[in-house]
C-alpha cells in the first residue's frame, strides 16, 4: 500500500512538476511583457504569486475541442501503421525476396513530417481534403514511426519464431504462425503502445501546417505568437496544453509498464 | 571489416560536402532565373558584323533588337524557350553563337541561385547550428550522466543517493516536456527576455538552449544506462583497489574506453534533430527561425513560398537524405563496434 502510495505521488509530481516549470517560465516572461491594463494579476506581488500557482482549468473548454482532434489524428495514425507494419513485417518475414522493397520503403519513410506536406501542396496546393486523414498519412509514412514500428515487429517475429516451442509445433506439422500467434499478438500490443507517444508528438508538430487542423499543436503555436506579437497572457491555455500533454504521455507509458509486468514481457 | 569500410565510405559522404562548402560562393547567383532540375543556361552572343551583311527575317531582327538593346551577349536557358526555333536559325546563320553557360543539377532556387550549391551551403550551416547543440548537450549529459550512474551510484552514503534522485527526478520532467513544448518555449524566451535580434544569434541561442536542457537529458539518461551496464565489471573495482582517483577512472576508464560509441551515436542523433527542427522552426507557418542564412529550413520554407514546381521539395529530400546517412553512420559504428 506505501508503494502503491509513493509510485501514486511521483506519478502526480512526474505530471505537475514539468507543467508548472513551463508555467512558472511562461509567467515570468507576461510579468516582463506590457499586458496593459486588462491584466489585473499584475497589480500586486500577492496577485501576481495566486496567478502562478492556481491555473484557471475551467476557463479552457475551447481545448477540449483541440484535444478530440489531436487524439483523433494520433490514433488514426497510430492504427494504420499498426495494419501498414503488421502486413510489411509479415511479408519481409514470410518472402526474403521482398526484404529489399520493404526495406526501401522503410528508408522513404523517414525523411520529414514536412515533406508528406509539401508534396501533397505540390499535387493540390492549398486544397488538401481531409485534412484529418492526409495529415495521420504523413505521421505514418514521413516521420519514421513506420519504420520503427515494422522493425519492432521483425524483431519480435524474429524471437518468437525460433523458440523452442513453436519449433517443436512446426516439427508436429503446425504453422509457426499458428502456434506463435498467441505470444505474437502481445508483443506487438506492447510494442505499439509503447510507441504510441511518438505519434502524439509527431501529429503536434503536422498540426502547425494544416492550417484548418485546430488541434493542441496549433492552438499552442497561436498563443505563443499571441504572446510575442500582442503581449497577450497567454499563461493559463499553454499551462493546460503542456499539462494535457504530459498526461497523455505519461498514461501511455503507465499503461505499456502495466502492461509489461502483467503480461511479463521479456 | 565489411561494416568498417561501410563506416568510413558513409563517413565520408557529409565530411566531404562540409568541405566542399567552403568553396561555394553564396552570392553567385544567375539573375533570378528559375530553373528546374537538369537544366542549363547558355550564352548567346549577338554577332552584329556578321549580321550586317545575312539576310534575316523581320520576326528575326525584332527578337534581335528586343533581346541585345543592351547588350551584346545575354544568359538564356534555351531549353522549352519559345523562340528556340529564331535561335537556332540565327545560330545556323552564325549571327548567334551559343555557348554552355551552367548546369544546374538540381535546378536554382526563386533567387537564380544554383540549388545544389545552395544546399551543400545549407548542409554546412546546418551542421554549424547543430555542432552548438552537440557540445553543450554533450557537456552538460556527461556531466549528470557520469555523477547519476557512477561518483552519486558508488557511495553507499545516503544523502548521496538523495541527491541521485533528486536529479534523477530532474531529468525525467525535463525529457517529458514534449521536444515541440521545449522549443517553442525557448523560442519565447529568446524574443521577449533575451531579446536577440539578429536571425543567426536567434537560432544559436535556441539550439543551445535545446541543447543545454533537453538533449544533454536525454544524453545523460543514455550515459547512466551505459555506465550502469559496466558498472559491475571488474576492471572498475580493480582499478578502485589500485588506488586510482576517481578523477583517472572517469577519463581513462569510463569516457575514454567506453563512453565512445554512446557520445558518438547521440551526437549524431542530435545533429539529426537539430536539422529536421530547425526546418520546423524556420518553415513559414510558424516562421521561428532563421530566415536570411541560407539553411536546409529557409531553402524549404522560400521555395514553398515562391515556386509551385517540383523544386519545392528537393530541399527536403537532400535534407532527409543527409539524414539517413547520419542515420546510418551510427548503425554502421555500432555494427562495427560488435
Amino acid at each position: 500500500m506505501n508503494k502503491q502510495f509513493s509510485t501514486f505521488i511521483n506519478n502526480v509530481l512526474l505530471l505537475l512538476v514539468p507543467a508548472y516549470f513551463i508555467r512558472f517560465i511562461i509567467w515570468f516572461i507576461t510579468l516582463k511583457i506590457n499586458t496593459g491594463p486588462e491584466v489585473i494579476w499584475k497589480e500586486s506581488s500577492y496577485s501576481a504569486l495566486k496567478k502562478l500557482i492556481i491555473p484557471n482549468i475551467f476557463a479552457q473548454d475551447h481545448l477540449l475541442y483541440g484535444l478530440l482532434i489531436t487524439f483523433s489524428i494520433t490514433i488514426s495514425a497510430w492504427l494504420l501503421c499498426i495494419m501498414l507494419s503488421s502486413f510489411l513485417s509479415s511479408l519481409s518475414f514470410s518472402f526474403k525476396i521482398v526484404r529489399v522493397p520493404v526495406g526501401i520503403i522503410l528508408w522513404l519513410s523517414n525523411f520529414h513530417l514536412f515533406f508528406g506536406f509539401l508534396f501533397l501542396f505540390f499535387l493540390w496546393g492549398e486544397n488538401i481534403e481531409p485534412d484529418w486523414l492526409w495529415a495521420a498519412l504523413i505521421v505514418v509514412l514521413c516521420n519514421g514511426s513506420l519504420q520503427s514500428m515494422t522493425k519492432k515487429f521483425i524483431e519480435q517475429m524474429d524471437q518468437i519464431f525460433t523458440k523452442r516451442y513453436v519449433l517443436f509445433a512446426e516439427s508436429q506439422g503446425i504453422s509457426k504462425w499458428r502456434a506463435g500467434i498467441k505470444e505474437l499478438s502481445v508483443k506487438i500490443i506492447y510494442c505499439s503502445i509503447e510507441l504510441l507517444p511518438f505519434f502524439l508528438l509527431s501529429t503536434i508538430i503536422i498540426e502547425l501546417v494544416f492550417e484548418r487542423l485546430r488541434g493542441l499543436g496549433s492552438i499552442l503555436l497561436d498563443n505563443i505568437k499571441n504572446i510575442i506579437d500582442n503581449s497577450y497572457d497567454r499563461i493559463d491555455e499553454i499551462f493546460m496544453i503542456v499539462l494535457l500533454l504530459i498526461a497523455i504521455v505519461r498514461i501511455i507509458k503507465l499503461i505499456s509498464d502495466w502492461l509489461e509486468s502483467e503480461l511479463k514481457i521479456n | 571489416m565489411i561494416a568498417k569500410i561501410k563506416f568510413y565510405i558513409l563517413l565520408f559522404i557529409p565530411i566531404t560536402i562540409f568541405i566542399s562548402s567552403f568553396f561555394i560562393n553564396e552570392k553567385t547567383n544567375t539573375k533570378g532565373r528559375y530553373l528546374s532540375p537538369l537544366k542549363s543556361l547558355h550564352e548567346l552572343t549577338y554577332e552584329k558584323n556578321i549580321a550586317e551583311g545575312t539576310k534575316i527575317s523581320k520576326k528575326e531582327e525584332k527578337w534581335l533588337k528586343k533581346k541585345f538593346r543592351k547588350k551584346d551577349s545575354i544568359i538564356m536557358n534555351i531549353d522549352n524557350n519559345r523562340d528556340i526555333k529564331k535561335i537556332m536559325s540565327l545560330v545556323n546563320k552564325d549571327i548567334i553563337t551559343l555557348k554552355p553557360y551552367s548546369y544546374h543539377i538540381l535546378g536554382t532556387d526563386h533567387l537564380g541561385r544554383d540549388l545544389f550549391q545552395m544546399l551543400i551551403l545549407a548542409t554546412k550551416n546546418n551542421f554549424i547550428l547543430s555542432l552548438i547543440a552537440v557540445i553543450l548537450s554533450i557537456t552538460m549529459g556527461t556531466i549528470i550522466g557520469i555523477l547519476q550512474g557512477y561518483v552519486l551510484n558508488r557511495d553507499t552514503a545516503r544523502y548521496y543517493q538523495k541527491i541521485r534522485s533528486g536529479i534523477r527526478f530532474m531529468v525525467r520532467s525535463i525529457t517529458s516536456i514534449p521536444m515541440l513544448v521545449w522549443l517553442l518555449i525557448i523560442v519565447l524566451f529568446n524574443e521577449i527576455i533575451l531579446d536577440v535580434q539578429d536571425d543567426l544569434m536567434k537560432s544559436v541561442w535556441t539550439f543551445g538552449l535545446m541543447g543545454f536542457f533537453y538533449y544533454s537529458s536525454i544524453l545523460s539518461e543514455a550515459i547512466e544506462e551505459h555506465i550502469l551496464s559496466i558498472k559491475d565489471l571488474e576492471f572498475l573495482s580493480a582499478s578502485e583497489l589500485m588506488g586510482l582517483s576517481k578523477w583517472k577512472i572517469i577519463i581513462h576508464h569510463i569516457i575514454r574506453t567506453n563512453l565512445g560509441i554512446v557520445l558518438f551515436s547521440q551526437s549524431l542523433m542530435v545533429i539529426v534533430q537539430t536539422i529536421m527542427l530547425e526546418i520546423t522552426i524556420s518553415f513559414s507557418y510558424i516562421n521561428f527561425g532563421l530566415s536570411n542564412v541560407v539553411s536546409y529550413g529557409t531553402l524549404v520554407s522560400q521555395m514553398f513560398k515562391n515556386s509551385g514546381s517540383m523544386n519545392m521539395i528537393i530541399p527536403i529530400i537532400f535534407a532527409g537524405f543527409i539524414c539517413s546517412i547520419l542515420n546510418w553512420i551510427i548503425k554502421t559504428f555500432k555494427e562495427a563496434r560488435v
